[in-house]
């Protein structure tokens, strides 16, 4: 029993570190997970930055390309390239709503980069040499739309950039330029700055747009125009024709990524900043998630497992107690049981008690009168275990306290049966052989209350003890009669419990009365000692039931028996069964 | 002492937390961490909060539209120093490259639609839902200003509002009243039908240079869909079933009836030019150069005729129809694009659109229609005062007449409005302009057009 406990609680022990150990790994795989999802959504979001500014830059030059191709239109018009000033003059006024998109106005340049035509016209322009201007020298050299840094060339010196295409002769050759300008800062007409505006270039903070000079052309602030941001690591990167992203602090402090790229086929480079907090939202709030989900699939298991432990351990404990007081309970019930068998001049007495459990409802008992009379007793309490042995405890006390009161067995139990009868939980009763042997004359006087008729066994005759009787604690007030018979020298009177003619083969058929009658009748020897008997007994019974088969019920035997040499005879008081009164 | 704190496993010890005490915090961290994990994170404010809203608003690209509105935007800007508007002209072909900008992402915040290509924006969800802003934060003074018509047919039958009137356009006969009176016929009037229109046609219709050759054409009708519809609607006809913008009414006899009186004008009497006899001249133009004594056309037009117009002009009322008379009025109209990413400061920008300021300044700029009622005596006198001879005896507030008198109506429109304006544009080239087929033809175009319906109801 003890072993078992250790084992359980070996087991217990094992299946808590291995659980430790699991929520251990558990833990470290989440915080893994959450570290690579968080870095990964991380580079994922920057990566995206990136892409997203490199594809906003050709998005705008796309834009740019449509502002060109409405100046290509009216470069290849007749007027313009006829090389007449005036009939350039003409063609930018015919072409005014065409070019209206440029509100920093549109010049014409003839191949030596002087101003030949203006719209809308700006006659102090007219002569001017603009050959100095970067983009000219620019469109000589390659013939296609180009696009400048900022200028004062606007009206009254305001900051352009200008579109400048070329104008072809017939044959092709570069004849001047069309320039269409723009112009920057605080302006309500901009075609360009509303192809940039509407293409919702970045979702939560700033993007710019700068000349090769880090100057800004664009910016979503637009109060910072025209200032130089040549000193931003992202401008410097941009402007050395690099794209790329990182995450950065801006110039307030705020975390942001940063993301820039050229704009292809000119000297511009975008920039996007974006804040970081807000970028992040989604993944963070997956994040937060993960977390939550992580955490709960690592606890959740931790409290079921650490639930299931508890549970065995408690199961264990409160195991060990019960057999602890069981154990305390059959020690108890076993002081209950006589200690030694009489052993009366003449006779031979054996006693066998096995409990089906560990606290048993059958008990025999002896009691020694001072006369020499020998009480024997044998009973069981109705079901097994700890209530039986209760009433069975309860049962032997009042046996023994009325028989010192009354020696005539039908008088002790009806006396027994009204006290038990009061007390005795419903449905529980005890079943009673109640007789007394006088050992000199071999008289045996019994009643019975419900119990299994004794055998008187006799050179292979058997014979039922007969006597009849409600079970004590039934029916208070009930009757029991008395009965008399006389051993004589080489009978063998035995007692027994139910759990001996109940017990039940592997095929569920009962032992039964007729067999034991057989092993009575057939198998005892004359010669058998009380304890070979027994022995024999318990030997064809287990024989029937089986080795696989437990025991059912509590089995109780008492064997008496009148050996045949007599001693001395010691006389002893007669008594009539019915004359026995109450004793002083 | 030793041996107490060495308590057995488990036994007489009490657990530091018992199992519901561990239960109730596990399920208060898990409840906590799943609201931290559920609820919005604070999003900082703008990288720096001192900027604007940016929109861009786009419009008209005429030599006079831009000019007026960067103006007006200055006074906008002025009373709304947090948003900056960059006006950018209308591309060269608008519907279609606006339709590409929209489903790009890339359409402008604020813009100008009209006719039958600003419902099909609408109906493809490009165009912002402005009633909860109406609901919230315009007065019902202004909307009761608005032509019910032109307000009504700015919102699908979802009741999904896409656009609020920029101006009203309307449309109105204006005639020569030189010719009217060199061949002494009488100016039209205001009880004016198509019988009498078609008598006046055939007697205006001429050849003034003896060449054998029509040189002077009665009248002349743009062929689009919305001023077709009127003469349809002056037949008691429809184009789209009142009840079910599926169904089309094309082929109903008044319809056909109004489509066969227009194309008999063009191809049987020849009182009609067609665009090749006018050297496919816009119709003003066509007017203003003479070829035509009197022509269909909108209020729109004035400043145009008025200014190009070498001799008197008169205006009537569009004639009356067999069944009714009605007159157009058209559904120009401002919007915000869906994926603005600024609504509340677009809205803002709504709203100085329609002002009686923005209006006036329309009416100023080109003479402009305005869409409130309110507006129209000063209209009217702007007119007047910038063309004090031509406009003297001009029944300006003819175009008005419908608004006030209610009898407009407006561009009717499919639910697939884009499949069913390709298809009947296509049939009536060769019907009108062409005279290749009979009206007839219309009967298996309103089948095709109420399939094209079928197919977007799924």
């Amino acid at each position: 029993m003890r072993i078992s406990n250790y084992v359980i609680r070996f087991r217990s022990l094992v299946l808590t570190w291995f659980f430790i150990l699991a929520i251990a790994l558990l833990a470290a795989v989440a915080v893994f997970t959450f570290v690579a999802y968080q870095r990964a959504t991380d580079n994922m979001t920057i990566d995206h930055d990136r892409e997203y500014t490199y594809v906003a830059a050709a998005r705008l030059r796309e834009e740019l390309d449509k502002f060109s191709g409405s100046l290509i239109s009216v470069a290849r018009l007749d007027a313009l390239t006829s090389g007449e000033p005036s009939e350039q003059q003409e063609g930018l006024v015919e072409s005014r709503l065409r070019l209206a998109v440029f509100d920093g106005g549109t010049v014409v340049l003839d191949n030596l980069g002087r101003v030949t035509a203006t719209e809308p016209l700006r006659q102090e322009l007219h002569g001017q040499d603009w050959s100095t201007r970067a983009y000219f020298a620019q469109l000589l050299a390659n013939h296609a739309s180009v696009y400048s840094d900022i200028l004062p060339d606007g009206p009254d010196g305001s900051s352009v950039i200008s579109f400048a295409v070329p104008i072809n002769g017939p044959t092709g050759e570069l004849r001047g330029a069309l320039v269409g300008m723009f112009r920057l800062g605080s302006t309500t007409f901009s075609p360009f700055y509303a192809s940039i505006v509407r293409l919702r270039i970045g979702q939560t903070g700033h993007s710019f747009l700068v000349d090769s000079k880090g100057n800004v052309i664009y910016h979503s602030d637009i109060t910072r125009t025209g200032q130089n941001l040549a000193a931003q690591y992202e401008v410097r990167e941009v402007l050395a024709g690099r794209i790329g992203a990182q995450r950065t602090m801006d110039e307030q402090g705020d975390d942001i990524v940063a993301a820039y790229a050229p704009v292809p086929g000119t000297s511009w480079g975008l920039v996007t900043q974006e804040d970081w907090q807000a970028l992040t939202a989604t993944s963070q709030r997956y994040a937060r998630i993960l977390l939550v989900l992580l955490v709960l699939g690592m606890l959740l298991p931790a409290v079921g497992v650490g639930q299931v432990v508890r549970q065995r351990h408690r199961e264990t404990m409160q195991r060990e107690r019960i057999e602890q007081e069981l154990a305390v309970a059959q020690h108890i019930q076993k002081t209950l049981l006589p200690s030694d068998v009489p052993r009366p001049p003449g006779w031979e007495i054996a006693a066998h008690w096995q409990p089906a459990r560990a606290v048993s409802g059958d008990f025999y008992d002896f009691i020694e009168f001072p006369d020499g009379g020998l009480g024997i007793i044998i009973a069981d309490a109705t079901d097994k275990g700890v209530p039986a042995g209760l009433v069975m405890a309860s049962a032997r006390s009042i046996l023994r306290g009325v028989s010192d009161r009354l020696r005539a067995p039908g008088q002790v139990l009806e006396r027994v049966n009204n006290l038990l009868a009061k007390d005795i939980p419903h449905n529980m009763f005890v079943t009673c052989l109640y007789s007394e042997l006088n050992p000199e004359t071999g008289m045996l006087y019994y009643s019975n209350a419900g119990q299994n008729l004794p055998y008187r066994v006799c050179k292979g005759q058997v014979e039922k003890l007969d006597a009849t009787g409600l079970p004590l604690g039934l029916m208070p007030g009930a009757r029991y009669d008395a009965f008399q018979t006389q051993i004589a020298p080489g009978e063998t009177v035995i007692f027994y419990s139910d759990g001996m003619i109940e017990a039940h083969s592997a095929q569920r058929e009962m032992y039964g009365s007729q067999r034991l009658e057989g092993v009575l009748r057939d198998t005892l020897k004359d010669e058998m000692s009380v304890d070979e008997i027994i022995g024999t007994i318990l030997q064809e019974m287990e024989r029937f039931i089986g080795a696989k088969n437990g025991q059912e019920d509590d089995v109780t035997l008492v064997v008496v028996r009148r050996a045949l040499e007599q001693p001395v005879q010691v006389q002893l008081p007669e008594r009539s069964i019915e004359g026995a009164g109450e004793m002083d | 002492m030793a041996d107490e704190a060495r308590a057995p496993f488990g036994q007489n010890t009490r657990p530091r937390l018992t199992r519901r005490e561990f239960l109730k915090a596990m399920g208060t961290f898990a409840a906590g961490a799943a609201l931290a994990a559920c609820s919005p994170i604070v999003r900082k404010a703008a990288v720096n909060g001192t900027e604007k809203a940016q929109l861009v608003y786009q419009d008209w690209r005429t030599d006079w539209f831009p000019a007026m509105s960067q103006a007006m935007l200055e006074e906008f800007h002025a009373t709304h120093p947090n948003i900056r508007v960059f006006y950018t002209p209308d591309p060269d072909n608008l519907e279609e490259k606006m339709l590409q900008d929209m489903g790009a992402g890339t359409a402008p915040d604020v813009l100008a639609g009209c006719c039958d290509f600003f419902p099909i924006w609408g109906q493809k969800n490009f165009l912002l839902d402005l009633q909860p802003y109406i609901d919230a934060d315009l007065d019902t003074a202004t909307v009761a200003e608005w032509d019910r018509a032109q307000y009504e047919a700015l919102q699908l039958p979802d009741g999904k509002r896409f656009g609020l009137p920029k101006y009203h356009g309307a449309l109105a006969l204006y005639y020569n009243k030189d010719l009217f009176d060199d061949y002494g016929v009488a100016y039209p009037g205001g009880d004016w039908d198509h019988d009498a229109y078609l008598e006046t046609m055939r007697k205006l219709t001429k050849d003034r240079d003896g060449d054998g050759k029509t040189d002077l054409w009665g009248s002349m009708v743009d062929i689009a869909w919305e001023r077709l519809q009127m003469h349809v609607n002056g037949w008691g006809g429809h184009f789209v079933d009142p009840a079910d913008n599926t169904r089309s009414l094309m082929a109903a006899p008044e319809s056909l009836a109004a489509l066969e009186w227009i194309r008999a004008r063009m191809w049987d009497d020849r009182v009609m030019a067609t665009f090749p006899d006018v050297e496919n001249q816009e119709t003003r133009t066509a007017f203003i150069n003479g070829k035509l004594a009197m022509v269909e056309d909108g209020s729109w037009a004035l400043k145009d005729i008025l200014a190009g117009a070498s001799f008197r002009i008169g205006v009537a009322p569009f004639p009356k129809g067999p069944q009714r008379r009605v007159t157009l009025a058209t559904t120009d109209a401002f919007g915000i694009y869906a994926n603005t990413r600024h609504p509340e400061a677009a809205w803002e920008l709504m709203k100085f659109l329609i002002s009686k300021d923005y209006g006036l300044a329309m009416a100023r700029a080109n003479f402009l229609q305005p869409a409130r009622s309110s507006l129209v005596g000063e209209w009217v006198q702007i007119i007047r005062d910038e063309f004090q001879d031509k406009a003297r005896d001009m029944d300006i507030d003819v175009f008005a007449e419908g608004h006030i008198q209610g009898y407009s109506v407006t561009t009717e429109i499919f639910s697939n409005m884009g499949a069913a304006s390709e298809t009947a544009r296509s049939a009536w080239e060769k019907i009108f302009t062409l005279g290749q087929q009979p009206v007839d033809t219309m009967v298996e175009v309103s089948r095709q057009i109420e399939a094209g319906q079928r197919k977007v109801g799924g």
